[in-house]
């Protein structure tokens, strides 16, 4: 439930699908998706690692103070071990009244001299019985008074460990040496008497500082040891804390008790791991600075980041080419099938990308010139088609007016009026003759206006002159082509529809002239003229056609003609007004030879 | 148009991973350095060289320059004590680009490098003090001498004579010493003869007791009276194995002694402080005038003899 809640919400705040590109859904999607799996990755990765770190540290200061702490318990061990060899092997079987086991003493020391300094025994007074290797006494000391002989005789049990100091018993050829003593009670037989005395093996320092040095802390931390009143025995600043520069606060610090602590010395933290050292009582403490334990941590951490950001970085940009490479051919298909659908003629198909995109390409290359093909083909038929019903336009006029015209010659033969019939019949052949013109749509305009003359030559036979009639063009007209057959079916309106009801005066004028873009042809009578509702009917194809008297094709025949010839700016014009005249004029394209001849060839509107 | 914008914007982000990626990678570089690139260079210049005499110091200082991540070059004119030599040494260590300098001055004549301000990198001076600006970690002079008239006035009456032997008549600290001394035995009305290396032979038959404070003369000095037979009691300073000795069989009646490792490690802990901006160390070793009865005094120890090296 919480989840659709959070989902819902996310998908408020995302912007659509649909607004978005292919490029940029598959640069987001994908990008958004591994840079999660790889923050989730990499975070769990270094939280492990990081707590895997801390552990293996902790692991390690355990360990290594463990290795320590063994090594340490080992070397007091050997030495107590010797002690107990000295005392039970050599010490209670020699008689000290006959002879003084000094060979013994020094065999035992040469097996041991690289721990040991000194194997001495001393008796109940103080007195020096034998040393190993020899050494005189030094004059004025004495050793009944000092502590570890002290000790020896009052805790007669056991083996007692001292502070590091300078032996002093003996002169060591002029050198001072460090040691750590290790006393005990013996008891030495003279001649069946046993008298008290102190066993004394000086250890040396240094080796039992060795034990310590040699073990290698992580985050440059280091081993001391302590003894019970947190003396030290062993640092590896002792120099300087003894020559009170180094403060020996961590001694005071750190807790007793064994195990790990965090403690902190000098407002430094620090983790100090306590170890009792067996027989001894003596601490071995290792400190180790936190701040350099989380260092290592840190440093994972950091490099975790650094990874990330690299994996990052390089899945955006390889998911920004993956995207480009598979929305790019895509983007580019779109838009040549815009611009295709825009209009552009030729538009280049780049089959590029994946196989499927450049299947897809293929695919609709394929459709386009299909579709080409089937334009074309629709194109030629309308072309045909138009041409058809021009051809049907042109053959509606031809039967009319012949009939019309021999009937009028018939009806002049008739009367008797042989010589109108002959003029007739004359005007009625050159007029056919232009209306063939060998087939052709556009002819000139000279022949159109001829055509013209002779039709009313043959109307004014037939009408009795009850009319006159004026064709005219304007000299830059002359060279001009029109379509054939428009003006003679104005003029049948215009007689049997205009001047019908006059008796005389009418008059019919045919006058063609230019401006820069057009051709016009005005058709002119002074008869009845017509309303506006009229005139507005006429070229109204909702309008029903109304059969009237004359040739029944109606100026909607010829307009239309016009307009499937040359385009819908051009056809019929009518201005006309009840009881005056009307005007009607043709608007035609500017044709000279040349573009008549291209028209011709290809039979319809260019 | 908005396609460009697109792609503006991919390789803006794009171009900032990358910058970012950089950046970590720096920032761990600075951060977490392998390899101290810039390790100080410290010179050390010793006034003569005696691994005796000079051989704990140089352990503090090599201590100290381990701490520090420094690199200590030691250096010692072919003339013992030639202020000369060792004037031309520190020039060349400066030139040389030394970031710090330890210098056991011979003669006031090097002290006056330091008050000439000649010296640009921060220094510290051993045994004889400049001025107040180059820090100095010898135990005060003044208190060297007192302790050393004081051990002489507690074994001698007032009718004894002492020779005082300046061995280095130019070098500062040695004289502050002897003037120290002097001016205590003065108040204590002892008969005071004062020599240098040419003439003390002659003077030694009439004194009672002799103060050297130095240590390299004063262990030569030894050896004479040893093979001389002469039982003429020395009071001198120093922690060499010679004074230790020399006290164990009371041919020197006392030493003032101070730890010379510790005083190694702080010249050096000094240097490395100044150059990496921290706080400088506070402490001075402890000094402690010294007999044989009381060298094996616990704290005596600690400060007498050298431990764990």
């Amino acid at each position: 439930m919480l989840f659709k809640k959070i989902l819902r919400r996310v998908r408020q705040l995302l912007p659509p699908y649909h607004g978005l590109g292919i490029r940029i859904m598959i640069s987001i999607s994908f990008t958004a998706v591994t840079v999660t799996g790889m923050f989730l990755l990499c975070g769990m990765l270094i939280l492990r690692f990081s707590n895997a770190t801390r552990i293996l540290q902790r692991d390690t200061s355990l360990r290594m103070i463990e290795q320590v702490n063994q090594q340490m318990d080992s070397y007091l061990r050997n030495i107590m071990q010797l002690s107990d060899t000295i005392y039970y092997r050599v010490l209670k079987e020699s008689d000290f009244s006959e002879e003084i086991p000094y060979e013994a003493l020094e065999l035992l020391y040469e097996e041991n001299r690289s721990k040991l300094v000194s194997i001495s025994v001393f008796e109940e007074n103080g007195s020096l019985v034998t040393a190993a290797p020899i050494y005189s006494l030094k004059e004025d000391v004495s050793p009944g008074q000092q502590e570890w002989f002290v000790q020896a005789m009052e805790q007669i049990e056991n083996h007692h460990f001292s502070t590091p100091y300078v032996q002093n018993l003996f002169s060591y050829g002029g050198e001072h040496r460090w040691v750590i003593s290790m006393s005990r009670y013996v008891e030495l037989n003279y001649h069946g008497e046993t008298k008290r005395g102190v066993l004394l093996i000086d250890m040396s320092f240094s080796e039992l500082g060795q034990i310590c040095r040699n073990a290698d802390l992580p985050g440059g931390g280091y081993f001391y040891i302590t003894d019970r009143q947190g003396e030290i025995i062993y640092h590896p600043d002792q120099q300087l804390i003894y020559a009170g520069i180094s403060q020996n606060n961590q001694v005071k610090n750190i807790p007793d008790t064994d195990g790990i602590h965090q403690v902190k010395v000098d407002g430094i933290p620090y983790q100090a791991v306590v170890k009792t050292v067996g027989y001894t009582g003596w601490k071995l403490v290792s400190l180790i600075p936190l701040k350099n334990l989380a260092n290592d941590v840190d440093q994972y951490r950091w490099f975790g980041i650094t990874l990330l950001l690299f994996i990052v970085f390089s899945l955006t940009f390889v998911n920004m080419h993956l995207s480009e490479y598979i929305s790019g051919p895509l983007s580019r298909l779109n838009q040549a099938v815009n611009e295709l659908g825009a209009g552009k003629e030729t538009v280049e198909f780049r089959e590029e990308g994946c196989i499927e995109v450049r299947q897809l390409t293929h695919s609709i290359e394929t459709m386009v010139s299909t579709l080409r093909h089937l334009m074309d083909d629709i194109i030629q038929q309308e072309q045909n088609k138009r041409r058809l019903e021009m051809d049907v336009l042109q053959a509606q006029i031809n039967p009319h007016f012949l009939y019309n015209t021999l009937d009028s010659v018939i009806w002049l033969t008739e009367s008797e009026r042989y010589e109108d019939a002959t003029r007739m019949v004359s005007a009625l052949g050159k007029l056919f003759r232009i209306s063939l013109s060998r087939g052709k749509v556009i002819i000139p305009l000279k022949d159109e206006l001829e055509h013209a003359r002779h039709y009313l030559t043959i109307q004014q036979i037939r009408y009795k002159d009850r009319y006159e009639h004026q064709i005219s063009a304007e000299p830059d007209t002359e060279n001009l082509y029109t379509l054939k057959l428009i003006i003679q079916p104005i003029l049948e309106n215009a007689i049997y529809h205009g001047l019908a009801v006059m008796d005389e005066d009418g008059l019919i004028t045919v006058h063609a002239w230019r401006d820069d873009k057009n051709l016009y042809i005005d058709i002119q009578d002074n008869g009845a003229g017509m309303t506006q509702e009229t005139v507005d009917q006429l070229l109204d194809e909702s309008k029903p056609f109304r059969k009237s008297k004359g040739s029944g094709i109606g100026v909607r025949n010829i307009h239309q003609r016009i307009q499937l010839a040359f385009g819908t700016e051009y056809g019929l014009e009518f201005f006309s007004e009840p009881d005056e005249g009307t005007l009607v004029r043709a608007r035609l394209p500017i044709l000279d030879e040349q573009a008549a001849s291209a028209y011709q060839k290809e039979g319809g509107q260019s | 148009m908005k396609r460009k914008l697109s792609n503006f914007m991919q390789l803006g982000i794009v171009a900032a991973l990358g910058i970012s990626v950089l950046l970590s990678i720096f920032i761990q570089e600075v951060s977490f350095p392998t390899v101290s690139e810039n390790r100080m260079e410290i010179s050390v210049i010793f006034r003569e060289w005696n691994s005796s005499t000079w051989g704990e110091i140089r352990l503090g200082m090599e201590k100290a320059a381990s701490d520090y991540q420094a690199e200590l070059r030691f250096l010692t004119p072919q003339e013992a004590n030639s202020p000369s030599e060792q004037q031309h040494l520190i020039e060349q260590e400066i030139k040389n680009g030394a970031n710090g300098l330890v210098v056991i001055p011979a003669a006031e004549q090097v002290l006056q490098l330091f008050s000439d301000n000649k010296i640009t990198v921060p220094s510290v001076t051993i045994e004889s003090h400049s001025d107040e600006q180059i820090p100095c970690f010898t135990p005060d002079s003044e208190k060297v001498g007192q302790l050393l008239a004081q051990a002489a006035a507690e074994d001698f009456t007032n009718q004894a004579t002492a020779l005082l032997i300046n061995p280095l008549p130019d070098n500062t600290g040695i004289q502050e010493r002897l003037e120290s001394v002097q001016k205590y035995l003065i108040e204590d009305h002892f008969s005071i003869l004062s020599a240098t290396s040419d003439n003390w032979t002659e003077l030694l038959p009439q004194s009672d007791f002799v103060i050297l404070p130095e240590t390299t003369s004063a262990v030569w000095l030894l050896s004479f009276l040893e093979e001389e037979q002469l039982a003429i009691p020395l009071y001198t300073v120093g922690y060499s194995q010679e004074i230790i000795n020399g006290l164990e069989n009371e041919s020197i009646r006392a030493a003032v002694i101070w730890n010379g490792y510790g005083e190694g490690y702080l010249a050096v802990q000094q240097i490395a402080s100044k150059l990496l901006k921290t706080p400088p160390p506070e402490s001075q070793p402890a000094v402690i005038l010294v007999r044989k009865e009381d060298m094996y005094e616990p704290e005596n120890q600690k400060i007498l003899f050298p431990i764990g090296h």
